[in-house]
């Protein structure tokens, strides 16, 4: 008689399960981290009839880096000829959490100061930078966070190489069990040498990064009525 | 070859599940690791023939496997520890493939695929057959990441130490010369010592290529080690040859020069293998005599010996 997979001796039948139980978890987690990152929410074409946004797509070089997520680039500029670059990324895999300082000091650009304020509210943090350039002085103020569908922010930038075991695992239990998707958004703008204190600067950007958040938590791609989403944990 | 797959599916056909599902449990960090192994002029891309080493390795060994197996069943029965492993490193190994998975850390899966393998034939083998093939298990090793901190070091130390070394000999040939950081100017041709030139990507394969080697010709130990610093000392010597080829080419046909100098390193490294195995010849007839200098660890002070009729018939040739 022919032998068949039936008549699979003890250990092997163990060893198979184990495999099997593997494989299929694996395969689980690699179909739910493949749907992270298909969430790419729509941006306003403008803001309050006062900023009005052209498309600046991020470079493919940019994008390779980041492992060619789903992204979006604008530029939003005023009357006063004032511009806000927005970047918004589909959080679809570790690779696309990039350290902004780094990205930026690609550009001859340096942190000089940084400060955790919670722009929308309680429990709501954005990661505010300034960063000079090296050759001429100038300075850019930029916001960073990383937006769910439910309106939670985080800011959680890039994983530092295999280290931040913590975050990576929380990062890959959200995708895999809760299936939230983020975003991860930069708002940046140039600081005009008139404006020493940066005021302007932030009004504009504090403008801008509202609007966004708020057209984020609308365009959720799960169709929850934003007036219930505070009651989701 | 049709034989084999007879047998294997007639008696070792549960083993085409294990495989599968292995083989489907990896798919993904394949593909993280494939996008380093692609990568031009990458130092590691010599891992993804590692697989077919250890095949080989393990083909060499089959007879010995069977009859130890055949001996631990005539002396033991099956539920022996001799016979039948602890399943923890197999256990180990899922759960820390679920891990990389969870966290997307490409090195963690690597080291779940060392335990699941290793794992399953000590589980269903017992230490002894596992034992057995050591060699071909050691070689899959072979696989591991290395860590980027490693690579850059290496890859920077060996550009400036290459670029200094190339920039001497070139300067006996060609006495306008000079070397600043990695860049070599030779005349009017300037030639930079990048990444791929650093030799790193030459020295890695050849030492994995002779790694195998010593373990397929079943070397000593003090052999092996002296064949292997032998294999990393020629690599570096074929790496600043080719910058000095870089350099002399340069110097009358730029355009060639770069066309070279963008190539990869396959020529190099095949050419670096090449004189590791002939080396590895010397040494083995060296080893067999059982010269007391060599032996004692002073041999690198003895002259070489006369390849001859002496040796073939196991004179001491002295």
């Amino acid at each position: 008689m022919r032998p068949s997979f039936g008549d699979m001796p003890a250990p092997f039948r163990l060893v198979s399960a184990l495999f099997a139980v593997t494989a299929a978890l694996t395969i689980f987690i690699g179909i739910r981290a493949d749907h992270q990152g298909q969430w790419l929410p729509s941006v306003p074409d403008s803001i309050d009839q006062i900023w009005t946004a052209i498309d600046m797509p991020i470079d493919h070089l940019t994008l390779a880096r980041l492992g060619h997520p789903r992204a979006l680039g604008r530029q939003y500029g005023n009357l006063f000829q004032e511009h806000v670059g927005v970047n918004v990324i589909a959080a679809a895999s570790i690779d696309a959490f990039h350290e902004p300082t780094i990205c930026m000091a690609g550009y001859g650009y340096s942190l000089t100061a940084q400060k955790y304020i919670p722009l929308f509210g309680p429990d709501k943090p954005i990661r505010a930078m300034i960063l000079r350039s090296d050759t001429t002085g100038q300075r850019i103020l930029l916001y960073y966070w990383v937006q769910d569908q439910f309106g939670k922010t985080t800011t959680q930038s890039s994983f530092r190489a295999y280290q931040e075991y913590g975050y990576r695992l929380r990062h890959g239990l959200n995708a895999t069990i809760n299936g939230r998707q983020s975003c991860i958004v930069r708002v940046y703008t140039a600081i005009r040498p008139a404006d020493l204190l940066g005021r302007q600067a932030r009004r504009n950007l504090d403008t801008v990064s509202h609007a966004l958040y708020e057209a984020l938590r609308r365009d959720n791609g799960i169709g929850v009525n934003p007036s219930r989403e505070e009651m989701i944990p | 070859m049709p034989g084999t797959a007879r047998w294997l599916w007639r008696e070792q056909r549960h083993w085409l599940l294990l495989v599968a599902l292995l083989l489907a449990t990896m798919i993904r960090p394949f593909g993280w690791f494939w996008e380093i192994w692609s990568a031009p002029d990458s130092p590691l891309s010599y891992q993804m023939f590692v697989p077919v080493g250890v095949l080989l390795l393990a083909a060499q060994e089959k007879q010995r496997v069977f009859d130890l197996y055949r001996e631990m069943a005539m002396l033991f029965p099956a539920d022996s520890p001799k016979r039948r492993g602890k399943v923890w490193p197999l256990l180990l190994g899922c759960v820390m493939m679920v891990m990389a998975y969870i966290m997307s850390v490409p090195p963690l899966a690597m080291v779940a695929f060392f335990l699941m393998t290793i794992g399953t034939i000590y589980y269903i083998y017992g230490p002894f057959v596992t034992g057995s093939l050591q060699r071909p298990f050691g070689f899959l090793l072979a696989m591991a990441p290395v860590p980027n901190v490693i690579l850059s070091e290496s890859t920077a130390k060996l550009q400036q130490g290459c670029a200094v070394v190339a920039g001497h000999l070139l300067y006996y040939l060609n006495p306008h010369v000079s070397v600043t950081g990695v860049l070599i100017e030779v005349g009017h041709y300037k030639l930079e010592v990048v990444g791929p030139c650093s030799g790193v990507s030459v020295v890695f394969p050849v030492l994995v290529l002779t790694l195998w080697f010593v373990l397929y010709r079943r070397m000593h130990l003090g052999t092996s080690l002296i064949l292997l610093s032998l294999s990393v000392g020629i690599s570096l010597v074929m790496n600043v040859l080719r910058i000095v080829a870089f350099g002399l080419i340069g110097t009358v046909n730029p355009v060639l020069a770069e066309e070279l100098h963008d190539a990869n390193s396959v020529v190099f490294t095949t050419l670096a293998f090449y004189l590791t195995f002939l080396s590895a010849g010397l040494l083995l007839r060296r080893w067999r005599r059982r010269d007391p200098l060599l032996t004692s660890g002073y041999g690198y002070y003895a002259p070489l010996p006369e390849v001859g009729n002496d040796a073939e018939k196991g004179g001491s040739g002295k």
